[in-house]
């Protein structure tokens, strides 16, 4: 049997557990086909030089690439499925008027850089809306994304805002061969490591006071009040804004949902322009779905238009729905 | 946490739409025990003594016995005693909400967590030793380690190249028996170092005991979780 063994993460379904990814699929399509989307497929592989183009740097450690044996191009097996679509709006669908709704079902596969989670094949449903701004397209995305999980049972969950562009203005002003640590103490919430990389990179006054302060920035609504206090840059009151108003627009939708804010949290594609948001629920450790707004990813396709969207990760849904015994 | 509800549909029903989950589920006495991965053995000790100033009820963890799961009788916390190297992986995959662990074992395996405090004790240092007498090693050296990931950087940072030996404990053994000219390994008074006739080249790193929160966990259970983040920081400065 060891002769036949799969590769590490890398698994089969077979009849009940096909019957669960069917059971949730099928409530996923059913909430966004309702919301007026239209389903797309794209690629398992593509040219690297192409996703890339979309994704910004690649971790080579987290991709399977292999060469294209008749042109010598280097094939990447798709780590998102995101940047497909944007390349597809902008070709084949680049005469098609905007908004665009568009909704998949598909795999990803991302090589794990540590071995506790050895999961490749990330099985995934979501949307991208094209041509609809902020903060209207994104309380259509969050709240789409609320239902789609709630029907496909999930009981009860947190809807997390988050906005990479404070970090990413404060960054901008400094050296960049410090970015990457000074990345990694944020996304760890190490105040006292972000206190020394920001001291090693001398860092100037104004950037180091935001970089300093988003750490302890997340939480309920009080975290924006706070923030506005403390921080009293220009991106700060823009990304602060922009977050009020999805909020309030989400006010305006069927969310039912706890929201949450992190004004620190800079994980996640580089390809992110304004709010992105989470959804967290008890069970897999890890989020349910995640998505957020991407103004210039398909600009570097050739087509300039604004979008948002979002990806629900199947398997810890599914997790989290046994967790809750539906 | 995000509010519970008993109804099988919910999320879909209206519910009153509240901003903000502070103090959810915190005093609920159905609130399941936060569970806290720990390292068995020497850093537990050193931990003991802070993680008890910090508040946590740690008697449960003094008593004799090679019980693996340990349940504080008040209900509160539930504590895994685990092998170091696993206490990242319980934490990630959300089995615990907390962890205790050494800063080496973090950077030796990369991880997806929040790291919000270095509670200063269990430390140590990360170094390359050799041999305390005799020849220098040669230009392209066999270094024994088990810190496979935090060597080949090293080593690669500084464009030297080696011959990686992996190793997974008794590290000094390996120049003694003439395995390896070279070793990385984590030292805390180097006197296992001396007992084996090998002296400190260099300081990698300095590490110590770091608490760790599942990414999730920390925005689900904030109500608990925050207020443990504080009490730790505070005793860690103490």
């Amino acid at each position: 049997m060891n002769a036949l063994r799969l590769p590490l993460g890398m698994r089969d379904l077979y009849a009940h557990e096909v019957s669960l990814r069917e059971d949730v699929a099928a409530a996923i399509r059913s909430s966004v086909r309702e919301a007026g989307y239209t389903p797309v497929t794209t690629p398992a592989f593509e040219y690297e030089d192409v996703v890339a183009r979309g994704l910004g740097m690649l971790d080579l450690r987290e991709l399977v690439r292999f060469v294209e044996p008749t042109t010598g191009r280097i094939c990447v097996v798709r780590p998102d499925i995101t940047a497909q679509i944007a390349r597809l709006v902008a070709t084949r669908l680049k005469g098609e008027p905007t908004p665009l709704r568009l909704c998949y079902e598909g795999s990803v596969v991302r090589v794990p850089r540590d071995r506790s989670r050895p999961r490749r094949q990330l099985a995934q449903a979501g949307v991208e809306l094209v041509g609809v701004g902020a903060p209207a397209g994104d309380a259509e995305v969050i709240a789409l994304a609320a239902r789609a999980v709630a029907r496909a049972g999930l009981g009860s969950f947190l809807v997390e805002l988050a906005d990479g562009s404070l970090a990413a203005a404060a960054l901008a002003e400094i050296d960049p061969s410090a970015h990457e640590s000074i990345r990694e103490r944020l996304a760890e919430k190490d105040r006292d490591g972000l206190d020394r990389a920001l001291g090693a990179a001398r860092a100037p006054a104004k950037a180091r006071r935001v970089l300093e302060a988003l750490p302890d920035l997340w939480g309920d609504a009080s975290v924006l009040a706070r923030a506005r206090r403390t921080l009293r840059t220009e991106a700060a009151r823009a990304a602060l804004a922009g977050l009020e108003a999805v909020a309030a627009a989400l006010d305006r939708t069927d969310l039912r949902a706890s929201i949450a804010f992190d004004l620190g949290e800079v994980r996640g594609w580089g390809y992110y322009t304004g709010v992105r948001f989470s959804i967290l629920a008890e069970g897999p450790g890890v989020a349910v779905a995640s998505g957020g707004r991407y103004d210039t990813l398909l600009g570097r396709y050739g087509r300039d238009e604004r979008a948002t969207g979002f990806a629900i990760d199947m398997e810890s849904l599914e997790l989290a729905r046994d967790r809750k015994g539906a | 946490m995000a509010r519970r509800s008993s109804d099988s549909e919910a999320g879909r029903r209206s519910r009153p739409l509240r901003r903000g989950t502070e103090g959810a589920g915190a005093t609920d006495a159905s609130t399941p025990p936060l569970s806290v991965a720990l390292p068995k053995g020497r850093l537990l000790e050193a931990l003991e003594p802070l993680l008890r100033s910090a508040g946590l009820p740690t008697a449960i963890l003094r008593q004799p016995g090679r019980a693996l799961l340990r349940d504080d009788p008040r209900g509160g916390y539930r504590y895994l005693l685990l092998k170091p190297d696993d206490v990242p992986t319980y934490v990630e995959h959300g089995t615990c909400e907390v962890g205790f662990v050494g800063r080496d074992v973090l950077m030796e395996r990369g991880h997806d967590l929040y790291c919000p405090v270095d509670l200063g004790v269990g430390r140590c240092r990360i170094v390359l030793a050799g041999p305390a007498h005799g020849r220098p090693p040669p230009a392209q050296p066999r270094v024994a380690t088990k810190y496979v990931n935090v060597t080949q950087s090293w080593f690669a940072a500084r464009g030297q190249p080696m011959h990686l030996i992996a190793l997974s404990g008794s590290v000094e053994l390996a120049p003694l028996s003439g395995l390896a000219d070279l070793v990385v390994d984590i030292v805390e008074t180097g006197e296992t170092l001396r007992q084996n006739h090998l002296a400190v080249l260099e300081t990698i790193c300095d590490v110590s005991a770091v608490m760790v929160v599942n990414r999730s966990a920390l925005k689900l259970r904030r109500a608990r979780i925050l207020p443990l983040i504080r009490s730790v920081r505070a005793a860690s400065r103490t």
